[in-house]
């Protein structure tokens, strides 16, 4: 049974069709690539799938349970969590305090936990923190913890984005575009954790990316859209050579 | 061990007594002194006035912490001081109880409300308060039979007494306002700094980040929407007993501009700046009164003069003032010989 499942997923607004009719498995354990041109809907895909739109039609699983039109934090709730395109950070928080403040569905204080200090809420603050201290070390953020988002270079707030998503405790991350506008050394520094996102902390990876030297080094398997619609599926070597791949790219031109 | 258990008491006592809780108790033990020194009913009135606007101010910055401005809040105070002024002048019913309900109607009020009117956010959701805010004055103009109408509520009595504390004398409301004043700090600025108060930072700058990661944003936003207005009712309650008198006119559009402008003039990035606000823009018509000339009718001109310039050059309002003249005076000190020194060059 595959881990994520969407059957005929559709997503339109008004008259534009920017979703339509994808059908796309994601096993557990696995780094699956989604790629295409601008507007391809990759991006709508993700947030239809991480529930903050509402597909027009189609069906998403998840872990083998329906999780269509369920809300954004229902949907991270159940493991499903998401990095967005820009760098979306808690700015003027610090990293230490990003992260915290997402670890959340383990430690979820509340009102009434916030205004008394009972020893639950001790225990469930104490647990994110420590919690909070081992993803910025996983995510090589160790030295900056209590630097400000806003003033961090670019790569280390990509790196803090996804581990705020890692703070979440997903079983399956969807990373927007993690290694754009990174050098190639900071390229190489992501993908190693994007690999050990998958292997030490098991965690399965769905990543919408335009570097292709990333997508290709990373990914087993990738599915290509194009004017919403997928185009094709299958291995890396598979997917350059594959003729309508090659068209989505370069055919306007050629 | 035991040596243990006593650093760590000591190191907790420390935190306790850093130079930032001191100066807050002095400040308090302060406030509790003021009817001792001072003899005059108006500045005690003002000092009353301080204390409700202390309240409602300190709840205004809770939900801005997740970027909404909750410019309702004298309506769920006008629920409050209706509720406990009915239940005291018909049912006749003891000030202490009645404050009760005068907390839990607004509660549940906010409870209802809260849930549609936080569906949408920033602008919107401030205006939609505000014609909340219209409609409960309304209502009570609309049954006059059942609100009083447009003649309002008369004869609100005083607390009653409780052990040996009678109620009734100025300085007597002044400190039941204080103590109000300083339990919603207590409360607020617990909230503000434990996981609750970083998740609200959190939503309020990037919502969409807190969703993703699991965090019910509307529940969040009502139980701090819902907090405000049993607050807010609480301090309307004791409003009422305050005026013996309430009507409809002290609940119109003006309180909610109020509600912005002390906090952005004492500034809303702190947690003391919406309480500093109010004493600054409360007692600055004290000393503009001692003016020979001066005409109270130009107040509302010097209060938009202050939010402008404040809102321009001040963005983190007045309590930012000490730290940015410090920052100016070391940048002048430093940068002034060069300057002078590049200036002659030529």
């Amino acid at each position: 049974m595959p881990l994520l499942e969407l059957r005929g997923l559709s997503k339109a607004f008004g008259g534009l069709t920017a979703v339509s009719a994808v059908d796309m498995d994601v096993n557990e354990g696995e780094i699956r690539g989604l790629i295409g041109p601008n507007g391809a809907g990759k991006s709508t895909l993700f947030s239809v799938v991480s529930g903050f739109y509402k597909p027009t039609g189609g069906k998403v699983a998840f872990n083998g349970e329906d999780i269509t039109g369920l809300k954004p934090h229902v949907i991270a709730s159940k493991g499903l969590v998401r990095t967005f395109q820009a760098t979306i950070l808690f700015h003027q928080l610090t990293v230490m305090e990003n992260v915290t403040a997402a670890v959340h569905i383990k430690a979820n204080v509340g009102l009434v936990g916030g205004l008394f200090n009972l020893p639950s809420t001790r225990k469930k603050v104490a647990h994110a923190e420590k919690r909070a201290k081992e993803i910025i070390e996983f995510m090589k953020l160790g030295e900056l913890t209590e630097m400000f988002a806003a003033s961090l270079p670019h790569g280390y707030q990509r790196a803090l984005g996804v581990a705020v998503a890692l703070a979440a405790e997903p079983k399956m991350v969807m990373l927007d575009e993690p290694v754009t506008g990174m050098n190639a050394e900071e390229q190489d520094t992501m993908m190693g954790l994007i690999r050990r996102i998958r292997t030490d902390l098991g965690i399965s990876v769905l990543l919408v990316e335009h570097t292709m030297r990333a997508v290709m080094g990373l990914c087993e398997r990738i599915t290509v859209m194009d004017f919403g619609k997928k185009i094709a599926e299958g291995s890396p070597k598979e997917i350059s050579e594959n003729p309508a791949v090659i068209e989505a790219y370069l055919g306007a031109e050629a | 061990m035991a040596v243990n258990t006593k650093t760590a008491v000591m190191t907790k006592l420390q935190a306790r007594l850093s130079p930032r809780w001191i100066a807050a108790l002095v400040v308090v033990i302060l406030a509790f002194l003021l009817p001792t020194i001072i003899h005059n009913d108006y500045y005690i009135r003002v000092a009353i006035t301080m204390c409700i606007w202390g309240v409602l101010c300190v709840g205004f910055r809770l939900m801005f912490l997740a970027g909404e401005m909750n410019v309702g809040l004298p309506a769920f105070m006008a629920i409050g001081a209706y509720s406990g002024a009915l239940l005291m002048v018909k049912a006749h019913w003891n000030w202490w109880l009645a404050v009760l309900v005068a907390a839990a109607m607004p509660a549940v009020v906010a409870l209802i409300l809260g849930r549609i009117v936080l569906r949408v956010k920033g602008a919107y959701f401030a205006i939609l308060n505000f014609g909340f805010l219209m409609v409960v004055r309304h209502v009570w103009l609309a049954w006059p039979k059942w609100f009083g109408g447009g003649a309002g509520i008369s004869n609100i009595p005083s607390p009653n007494a409780i052990g040996g504390w009678h109620f009734g004398s100025l300085p007597s409301f002044f400190y039941l306002g204080l103590c109000l004043l300083v339990l919603t700090i207590i409360v607020f600025y617990r909230l503000e700094k434990s996981k609750y108060g970083l998740t609200m930072k959190a939503m309020g700058q990037a919502d969409m980040l807190t969703e993703a990661v699991g965090v019910n944003i509307m529940r969040y936003k009502l139980a701090a929407f819902v907090l405000c207005a049993l607050f807010s009712g609480v301090v309307g309650c004791y409003f009422a007993s305050v005026q013996h008198f309430i009507d409809p006119e002290e609940f119109t559009f003006l309180p909610s501009l109020y509600l912005v402008l002390y906090p952005v003039v004492g500034g809303l990035m702190s947690f003391r700046g919406p309480i500093w606000g109010v004493v600054f823009l409360m007692a600055l018509p004290i000393g503009l009164k001692e003016i020979p000339g001066y005409d109270p009718k130009i107040e509302p001109i010097i209060f938009g003069s202050i939010l402008v310039v404040v809102m321009l050059f001040l963005p983190s309002g007045l309590v930012s003032l000490p730290a940015r003249a410090m920052a100016l005076y070391n940048k002048l000190r430093k940068v002034r010989p060069k300057e002078v020194e590049e200036y002659a060059a030529p």
